[in-house]
């Protein structure tokens, strides 16, 4: 199931009232959604085949499987909390290791041929390293988590940081803006519509990690509920759980939107007034 | 960016007809595309069967390579499978024929509602001596009876099957709480290197690694199958309902070929034991010296009826299965 589009509806110039303005946003966020979920029930009507399930069979076993208090606090909080931990370690990680080297020509010069080769490893193939060197409990989920998810931020951030005004970079530090100031006041906000565009796909990468993570040596979380069930030939509750999946996928996109526009405000004010 | 009613309804349209396409595809009645007629060798039909890659399939590897089941009338092509999960679909749909899958996942797919039967045996655990699955430690753990398995960390490759619920139930036989063991699931060929880095107490394997592992210093704590259910089937041969209702005659040659693949793969040891080189690429000491299940197709009904008695007592299953209509043997 595809993820809705949570971005509101073109703003039209012009006397729109604000009511309706906010129903065609809403409708534009909910309205292939919906239209998906009636082809889906249409063309599953009547069906007894279990590998096609209406979506009344799926919702039903959404709730009595995953808002059921035991799984929620055995298999979805557990994944979450993993999730957010990892992703916001591979934001500090990426963070932190990419200012130092953008900021640094010969480390950048140094480990980017490296970070590359990294990069270009795929994590679900680490996983049986990472079993056998960190074991087989959190500390190696949040690490698959990171391998995979810590790239886009990192080389963002190196790049965001490298590619900063060099006249902004000359002015500031003839006013004596140095240290950790200048790190605060310009060459963050300089680099931070560059990281925000990596944490975006960080975001996305953990979520797929975290479930492929808990694929391997678990007995408990999203990912591992979701092959126990096909296992099970529990289909619908299979399904249920792929839904779910994409409902934390929109609901993080989501809460991302609303950071980024805290965040970087002032980016897309001075962009639109550019624009205008 | 406009809106465009008609490109939506448009998408909207074409979505529909393709899932309904999707939905259309359900299994074709019959599975197989021939005639039904008895098959025979002047005029062999074309059978395709789902085996997992692992040693228990080379007595069928064998025998296809020695043209067992070509005098039977069947043109044999053996398609590897991953898991019986994997393999079910394919059998729906009508991709493969036969599968050659464990007992225990029939049972939950035909509770499940999938029309699946269980048509003869294939393969089952040892009564006596050594058998081919065990639970083992490594080297210097203190776990020697079921009843210490309580309260520890121990690996199986899937978690909710015959694996997990025979050892539960040899631990609650030996007096310890089944209750409080801790089930980790760990792939067979990790299970080692998992089990000396201490991150396992103990794992459930079966043949070569129990060898491996009981000879690089482990031990064995108790033989599941065997201490529970002895003779246990580990695989039996499933295929729809559908082909059993509609080509009876396809199921009775496929059972007395693998009956005569098995007794001549008794008199074809190093046959057996090529294949596993062949196919697993297993080295041609590890293949000699490798422990196999036994072979037949007989059903043993009352240890089916053991493995879904007990699956009801520890609430793998909320009701046994109906053997009655799930095993068809005539």
């Amino acid at each position: 199931m595809p993820a809705a589009p949570v971005h509101p509806g073109p703003v039209h110039p012009g006397p729109v009232p604000a009511v309706r303005r906010a129903l065609a946003s809403l409708g534009y966020a909910v309205g292939l959604p919906v239209l998906l979920v009636v082809a889906w029930a249409l063309a599953t009507r009547g069906t007894t085949n279990l590998y096609y399930p209406p979506p009344s069979r799926v919702l039903t076993a959404f709730v009595s499987t995953w808002l059921a208090p035991d799984t929620l606090v055995r298999d979805v909080l557990p994944s979450l909390g993993r999730f957010a931990v990892g992703v916001l370690l591979s934001i500090v990680i990426g963070v932190v290791v990419g200012t130092a080297i953008g900021a640094t020509p010969w480390l950048r010069a140094l480990l980017e041929p490296m970070l590359e080769f990294f990069r270009a490893i795929p994590p679900v193939v680490l996983v049986p390293v990472l079993m056998l060197l960190l074991g087989i409990d959190d500390t190696m989920k949040l690490a698959v988590i990171v391998s995979g998810s810590v790239w886009p931020v990192l080389l963002n951030t190196i790049e965001g940081v490298r590619g900063t005004d060099p006249v902004l970079v000359d002015t500031s530090r003839s006013y004596r803006v140095r240290g950790l100031l200048a790190y605060r006041y310009v060459v963050l906000p300089a680099a931070s519509p560059q990281i925000m565009a990596g944490v975006r796909l960080a975001l996305s990468i953990g979520l797929i990690l975290m479930v492929i993570s808990e694929m391997f040596a678990s007995s408990s979380g999203l990912g591992y509920q979701i092959v126990y069930f096909q296992r099970q030939y529990m289909v619908a509750e299979m399904w249920s759980g792929i839904l779910l999946l994409g409902l934390v996928g929109v609901a993080v996109a989501a809460v991302f939107q609303l950071v980024e526009r805290r965040v970087l405000h002032w980016y897309h004010g001075s962009r639109e007034v550019a624009r205008a | 960016m406009n809106r465009r009613p008609a490109l939506v309804a448009a998408l909207v349209a074409a979505l529909s007809i393709g899932l309904a396409a999707c939905s259309s595809s359900d299994p074709a009645p019959g599975g197989g595309s021939e005639s039904s007629a008895a098959p025979d060798a002047d005029n062999p039909r074309a059978v395709t069967i789902g085996a997992l890659s692992i040693s228990e399939t080379a007595p069928l590897w064998a025998a296809v390579e020695a043209g067992v089941f070509a005098e039977h009338g069947l043109d044999v092509t053996v398609q590897p499978i991953q898991g019986g999960a994997q393999a079910m679909p394919a059998l729906v749909n009508g991709d493969i024929d036969f599968s050659v899958g464990q007992p225990f996942g029939a049972m939950r797919a035909s509770l499940q509602g999938l029309d699946v039967k269980i048509v003869g045996n294939y393969a089952q655990s040892l009564t006596e001596g050594d058998d081919i699955n065990s639970v083992v430690v490594g080297a210097g753990s203190d776990i020697t009876t079921p009843a210490d398995l309580a309260g520890k960390k121990v690996a199986v490759n899937s978690l909710g099957a015959a694996g997990d619920l025979t050892i539960m139930a040899a631990v609650e036989e030996d007096g310890g709480d089944p209750g409080t063991i801790e089930f980790v699931e760990v792939a067979f060929p990790d299970a080692q290197a998992q089990l000396e880095a201490g991150n396992i107490d103990a794992a459930w394997v079966p043949e070569p690694f129990v060898s491996i592992i009981v000879g690089a210093g482990g031990a064995r704590v108790v033989d599941p199958y065997q201490s529970v259910l002895p003779g246990l089937p580990t695989l039996v041969l499933q295929t729809t309902g559908a082909t059993v209702a509609d080509d009876p005659e396809l199921v009775d040659a496929v059972r007395e070929a693998f009956t005569a693949a098995f007794a001549w793969a008794a008199d074809n040891d190093e046959a057996v034991r090529q294949a596993l080189v062949d196919e697993m690429s297993l080295p041609e000491p590890a293949a000699a010296n490798l422990r196999l299940p036994q072979f037949s197709t007989e059903v043993d009904r009352d240890v089916l009826q053991g493995l879904a008695d007990l699956a009801v007592e520890h609430e793998f299953f909320d009701q046994a299965p109906d053997l009655d209509t799930l095993v068809v043997i005539d």
